[in-house]
């Protein structure tokens, strides 16, 4: 098991540079900020392009009530082919990521997004639920592996260049959005 | 000695006897180490155990946290000299603790490990608050409430698992299984490093004091919370060499 820290000098990252620059957005996002509030058309239909592009094109697009009804549905059974659709999804992106540039770099890129993440998102999460007159510290956390999950998949589809339109980037415009995506359960992507 | 020793900074600590600064790194290097090899052996491989996508969501963050304490325990142990390969699991020829040796294998295991393993990281911690040297003992503050949430975490978990007689069954394994592990994480009996420890006011209690507590802690918790029944074990734990 290796346990050794990357370290990568700035003018190692090349083709790597796009994550650098996302990294530097996620402390600037709104994170769930447009939680519970209605769907606007252009949630939906990021959730629909999000969902056909993981191969469930027949998905239905619905809002989570709330923030306790966004804990139960991801909290539900039935999510497991969706999450091994990003699980792949992700395998396919890092693999790709490699044959562009050395895998220490495409590490430590990763990393300055999920470091950027980390030290963002569970403040966020709180506020948001604290908004909502809510006190769940398992549910904020919850909330924050997502995003930080979020922004993970979103470097390694930016590491990977697969563009605008791969499942990865229309997640992360939905949670730039104010969004939480909570999966695809049942035929129906939920968005609290 | 300990009564009048405060030691507020880096600076201060460079200027105490060589005994004080070697404990305190050995107590440094113990915890970055831990805290990294946990992550690395159980919360992270958690993350594809879990069932659902909550349960997945909050252990990744768990996890990141685990992670962001070895962060922190590094950052403080290059601050007082400690080489960073010294640092990382394999660094030095120091063996790691006994329970990273237990292969996690299923949910229940994991939940049972963050129910009594964080507990037992807990009291450690808590050990840690009253500390001479102050940036040890403020680090320890300011994880003291993740740990106690990773706790909690493990509680919440176990506590629905035990509603359902197969994963009741599970649990009550995983319990008999990780429970007798656990008491090596307290250090030998008469350990000549945590009289050392306790000497400069690093450490309040012995280790048998502290392997005491928790197991009348974890009674608690698993049979008087959750209806489990623990193992029985040898609370005096293993003896120092020279003892």
């Amino acid at each position: 098991m290796a346990f050794a820290p990357v370290r990568v000098a700035e003018s190692e990252f090349g083709a790597l540079a796009p994550v650098l620059a996302f990294a530097r957005t996620i402390p600037g996002v709104s994170w769930f900020a447009a939680a519970t509030l209605p769907l606007t058309e252009a949630d939906c239909a990021d959730g629909a392009a999000y969902a056909a592009a993981l191969g469930f094109a027949d998905a239905a697009v619905e809002a989570a009530a709330s923030w306790p009804d966004a804990k139960r549905i991801a909290s539900g059974a039935g999510a497991a082919p969706w999450w091994d659709a990003e699980e792949s999804a992700a395998k396919a992106l890092y693999e790709t990521a490699l044959r562009a540039a050395p895998e220490r770099a495409v590490l430590a890129a990763l990393t300055r997004a999920t470091d950027a993440a980390s030290a963002t998102v569970h403040g966020a999460a709180s506020i948001a639920l604290a908004r909502a007159g809510i006190a769940d510290a398992a549910l904020a956390r919850a909330a924050a592996g997502a995003a930080t999950q979020a922004c993970y998949h979103a470097a390694l589809a930016l590491a990977a260049r697969a563009g605008a339109e791969h499942a990865f980037a229309i997640k992360a415009r939905l949670y730039a959005g104010g969004r939480w995506p909570l999966g695809i359960v049942d035929g129906a992507l939920y968005l609290l | 000695m300990s009564e009048k020793l405060q030691v507020k900074t880096i600076e201060e600590f460079n200027q105490q006897p060589e005994e004080y600064k070697t404990a305190v790194r050995k107590i440094v290097r113990s915890h970055a180490i831990n805290e990294l090899f946990g992550a690395q052996v159980f919360d992270e491989p958690a993350i594809a155990l879990a069932p659902t996508p909550y349960a997945k969501w909050l252990t990744c963050r768990v996890a990141m946290e685990e992670y962001g304490h070895h962060v922190r325990f590094k950052e403080l142990g290059e601050q007082i000299g400690i080489p960073e390969a010294e640092l990382i699991p394999g660094g030095t020829s120091k063996r790691p603790l006994s329970v990273f040796d237990f292969k996690l294998k299923t949910w229940e295991e994991f939940c049972v490990n963050k129910l009594i393993g964080d507990l037992a990281e807990i009291l450690q911690v808590e050990d840690l608050l009253h500390c001479t040297f102050h940036p040890l003992r403020n680090l320890s503050r300011q994880i003291m409430p993740e740990e106690k949430f990773h706790a909690q975490f493990g509680e919440d978990f176990c506590s629905e698992l035990v509603q359902n007689e197969k994963s009741r069954a599970a649990v009550q394994e995983a319990l008999t299984k990780f429970y007798p592990i656990m008491m090596a994480f307290f250090g030998a009996t008469g350990s000549r490093n945590n009289e050392i420890f306790r000497k400069w006011g690093i450490k309040l209690r012995k280790n048998e004091e502290m392997r005491a507590d928790y197991a009348v802690r974890a009674k608690a918790l698993c049979e008087g919370k959750l209806g489990l029944k623990l193992p029985k074990v040898d609370v005096d734990g293993p003896k120092a060499a020279h003892a």
